[in-house]
């Protein structure tokens, strides 16, 4: 079967300044299960969207079945015989598993909904997904994993040519994922082609016959996947010149000043872990594998279910959010937006709140100008540009908004500060800003916790790396000697050979 | 991308003024103004009795009808603020009166103890509500040594939160019921005539403060709470929730303390209006201030507080309950006019928060 039911010609896309996509090139054989693998931030989505219709490519052109098509919108593209399964679920909670499969493409006879005839259309779908469910049951009272095999059922409805699976598995259980297999091979042999977006490795060498990895938005290679290995795979994902600003040399040896001892949370379970005065520590790890779940644990907003945190040799596992910051913990969110900035008040109040709840501005009346010296000192020393610090924080660009959010904990001086993916979404500029602060506060003397997505950021900034795999902590590297390949090896399959493990 | 800092030297002046109109509070106030302005010139010109409106006389009779909303309206503006809702004062008004005239009268109590049963109406009131809505955590010690069988549900059943539209709504009635039920069908509770009205306190007859009670006590509540909410940490903690309760409670503010607050403070000061009619209007009565709940959140919203968190007033609330007050007055001195009330107060509502709307639209593009 070497006939090629969709070929993808020198695609191109970005988005504003980001260049998503860059002269993608790779054809899919027809009825193959074909993997689509890569970083967070490779263009997987991009791609399958472009696919779907969903974006239009800058430039290049895709090709259907012999014919060069143009994916107008989803309508269109489900048309062409294209569906694709979201790794997000997007249904209607308050409807029902038949209302949703059918959900814009309802059955009628003679102006009414047919009913019937959906109903048992429904049945027929569940029991090819394996869901033991009555098709009038809400999907709110479902669980993500049924709920994920429900949105499987229905693009398997439509009769696709070629079914796309965005990290299908990622919220389903084993028995999920026994079902998803199934499925995919009885696709496999009525002829359906599968696309199969996922980073974890094992299901692929399971499931797929052929691999395509992206980077950085360019095609790297496309294999058959009996012809490699695990190491080849992450190699190619990975591989790219480091860019090492000049390392710190000297040996930091502090006090301990966090240590984490068998915690378990939601998400994760049995981490242990250290950081020292002077030290910056990284967490690397896959979306998912835990990493956010346990600095929030860490920090107070999650509550923990087994283990102790101490700061400074003091125990604050039972402290309160407030507790943790008195005694020195501060905490950079994820999520600047949502976790981070409070749009209503101004950037004066959103740099001192953690002062207004210490109480260290006043007792009770708040001392104006004491707030203004402190405010107006967190804008200079992370150089944010701002018209005054009574300006709204929406008027502030991504990069200045994180500096906000980093600037507010900077009277206080913290001992640990730790931060959650504390450059994403920023112009280069203010990420250069960012990794020298995160160093002169470790130079000062604290202790920097930083999550990362972006191996180049925490490979340059950390003198000590733990890497997370499906809530466990599976490895820790050196951040001088450590490599990419090494760090995803461990993030993506849990266990590499070059791994030394601190006790 | 640079920020363009705002204003030059001559353009401070300009700055300065525009400043001060970017204060809801005088906003409103000036839509006071004009308000009485033109209830002025119409009575003036219809009835030639426009020198009566403005009289002091007439003057009192607003402010004391306007302090049982203004007082009430604080509570919800604070409560708004924090991005909640309370549908309760009404109904805690008619029971703190009922509750006050009953052991005034009916156990024949002292005053004041009276006074101060009817404020614990507002205690337990804001208590429950908070309990309700606020989600509530073992402390660690205890927790550990329950045993699991035992920690594990009581854990879960005070974790509960409920919509404060819900806890408030239940409330609503469960606080309206029981005026009713220690009611039991009688029309209302006479407190006035054991009220001692001539005897002489701190030189002044007892009835003549009671009569101005409510004033000072709308002035001192309206400008306690203002500085409240603007000038102290807790203040500026409940507007931090408002506009982000996650963000807040990252910070470490003690989001479950401040929604407590509001909530207390709300109900206590529904309460307090609720003493004010028992007291001054000297009568208890369960079917008071129905549907109060609405005007009550109508003068706060007209007075700056925005449903969606993080942005209102207290004394903007309090002027807002003067306009809705002077609207009430105004139109009972023309004839044929009350009618007209309820209408004239669901369109100021709508339009001024469409206002409100375009010109948050208007300073957001500007930026």
């Amino acid at each position: 079967m070497e006939e090629k039911i969709i070929e993808l010609k020198n695609i191109s896309k970005s988005f504003g300044a980001t260049r998503a996509l860059s002269d993608v090139s790779f054809g899919i054989k027809k009825g193959s299960v074909h993997a689509l693998i890569g970083e967070n931030g490779a263009g997987k989505s991009t791609l399958m969207k472009i696919l779907m219709g969903i974006h239009q490519p800058d430039q290049g052109e895709v090709v259907l079945a012999g014919e060069a098509v143009t994916v107008l919108d989803p309508v269109a593209a489900l048309g062409m015989g294209l569906a694709i399964v979201f790794q997000e679920i997007t249904m209607c909670g308050n409807l029902s598993v038949r209302e949703n499969m059918f959900l814009g493409r309802e059955l009628t006879r003679r102006g009414n909904l047919d009913i019937r005839a959906m109903r048992e259309r429904t049945r027929a779908a569940l029991d090819e997904v394996g869901l033991k469910l009555s098709p009038d049951q809400l999907v709110e009272t479902l669980s993500v994993a049924q709920k994920q095999l429900v949105q499987i059922g229905r693009a398997i409805l439509t009769e696709p040519r070629v079914l796309i699976l965005d990290e299908p598995t990622s919220s389903l259980t084993r028995d999920g994922v026994d079902s998803l297999f199934r499925i995919v091979r009885r696709l496999h042999e009525r002829g359906v082609t599968v696309l199969y977006i996922s980073h974890k490795m094992e299901e692929i060498f399971e499931i797929a016959d052929t691999a395509t990895v992206l980077k950085d938005g360019k095609h790297v290679n496309t294999v058959a996947v009996e012809s490699v290995g695990v190491d080849d795979l992450v190699a190619m994902m990975v591989g790219r010149e480091l860019d090492r600003s000049k390392r710190r040399l000297e040996c930091r040896a502090g006090g301990c000043l966090l240590e984490v001892q068998d915690l378990a949370g939601d998400g994760f379970a049995g981490v242990s872990l250290r950081v020292a005065a002077g030290e910056i520590v990284g967490i690397a790890g896959l979306v998912g594998s835990g990493r956010t779940e346990l600095i929030e644990t860490i920090f107070g907003v999650r509550p923990a279910t087994a283990g102790r945190i101490l700061l400074k040799g003091k125990e604050v596992t039972r402290s309160s959010v407030l507790g943790r910051i008195r005694a020195g913990m501060s905490l950079v969110p994820e999520d600047r937006q949502l976790e981070g900035l409070i749009f209503t008040m101004v950037l004066r109040e959103n740099l001192t709140l953690p002062d207004l709840a210490l109480g260290t501005l006043g007792r009770v009346a708040i001392d104006g100008r004491a707030q203004r010296e402190r405010a107006g000192a967190a804008l200079a020393k992370m150089r944010v540009t701002a018209s005054s610090m009574e300006a709204e924080v929406d008027s502030l660009s991504g990069g200045n908004q994180q500096k906000i959010v980093i600037g507010k904990w900077l009277s206080l001086e913290p001992s640990l500060l730790i931060l959650d993916e504390p450059t994403r979404g920023i112009d280069v500029g203010a990420k250069a800003e960012v990794h020298d602060f995160i160093k002169a506060l470790a130079d000062e003397g604290r202790a920097c916790l930083v999550v990362s997505s972006e191996l180049p950021e925490v490979l340059a900034l950390a003198d000590r790396i733990y890497v997370m795999h499906m809530g466990e902590l599976k490895g820790e590297v050196s951040g001088e000697s450590a490599t990419e390949e090494q760090i995803m090896g461990i993030a993506l399959a849990g266990g590499g050979q070059e791994v030394r493990l601190e006790a | 991308m640079p920020d363009n800092p705002s204003g030059g030297g001559a353009g401070k002046k300009r700055g300065a003024l525009r400043s001060i109109l970017a204060y809801r509070e005088f906003s409103v106030f000036m839509i006071l103004l004009l308000e009485m302005a033109v209830f002025y010139v119409i009575i003036e010109a219809k009835f030639g009795r426009g020198l009566y409106f403005i009289k002091l006389d007439n003057l009192m009779l607003i402010l004391r009808y306007s302090s049982f909303y203004a007082i009430a309206a604080v509570g919800a503006a604070m409560i708004i603020i924090s991005f909640g809702i309370d549908l309760s004062p009404g109904s805690v008004m008619a029971l703190t009166s009922v509750v006050t005239g009953y052991f005034y009268i009916n156990l024949d109590w002292p005053l004041f103890p009276s006074c101060l049963a009817g404020l614990g109406v507002g205690v337990c009131c804001g208590a429950l509500a908070s309990f309700m809505i606020v989600e509530i955590k073992l402390p660690a010690g205890l927790r550990e040594r329950l045993p699991k069988r035992v920690e594990a549900p009581v854990s879960n059943f005070l974790a509960i939160q409920l919509p404060p539209f819900i806890a408030t709504l239940g409330i609503m009635g469960i606080a309206r019921g029981l005026a009713y039920i220690i009611m039991r069908g009688k029309t209302y509770i006479d407190l006035s005539e054991k009220i001692p009205r001539d005897q002489v306190i701190l030189g002044y007859r007892y009835i003549d403060v009671l009569n101005f009670s409510p004033l000072v006590l709308m002035v001192v509540i309206a400008l306690a709470f203002h500085w409240f909410m603007v000038r102290t940490r807790w203040g500026r903690q409940i507007h931090a929730v408002g506009g982000n309760e996650t963000a807040a409670r990252f910070s470490g503010v003690n989001v479950a303390g401040m929604k407590t607050i509001v909530y207390l403070t709300g109900a206590v000061l529904a309460s307090v209006s609720g003493l004010i009619l028992a007291v001054v209007m000297g009568q208890g009565q369960q079917s008071l201030a129905l549907g109060y709940e609405l005007d009550v959140i109508a003068a706060a919203v007209v007075g700056g507080a925005s449903l969606t968190g993080g942005k209102g007033s207290v004394l903007g609330a309090v002027i807002g309950a003067l306009i809705f007050g002077v609207l009430h007055n105004g139109l009972n001195q023309i004839t044929g006019a009350p009618y007209y009330e309820r209408f004239i107060v669901g369109l100021a509502v709508v339009v001024i928060v469409i206002i409100d709307q375009y010109t948050a639209k208007r300073q957001a593009k500007m930026m």
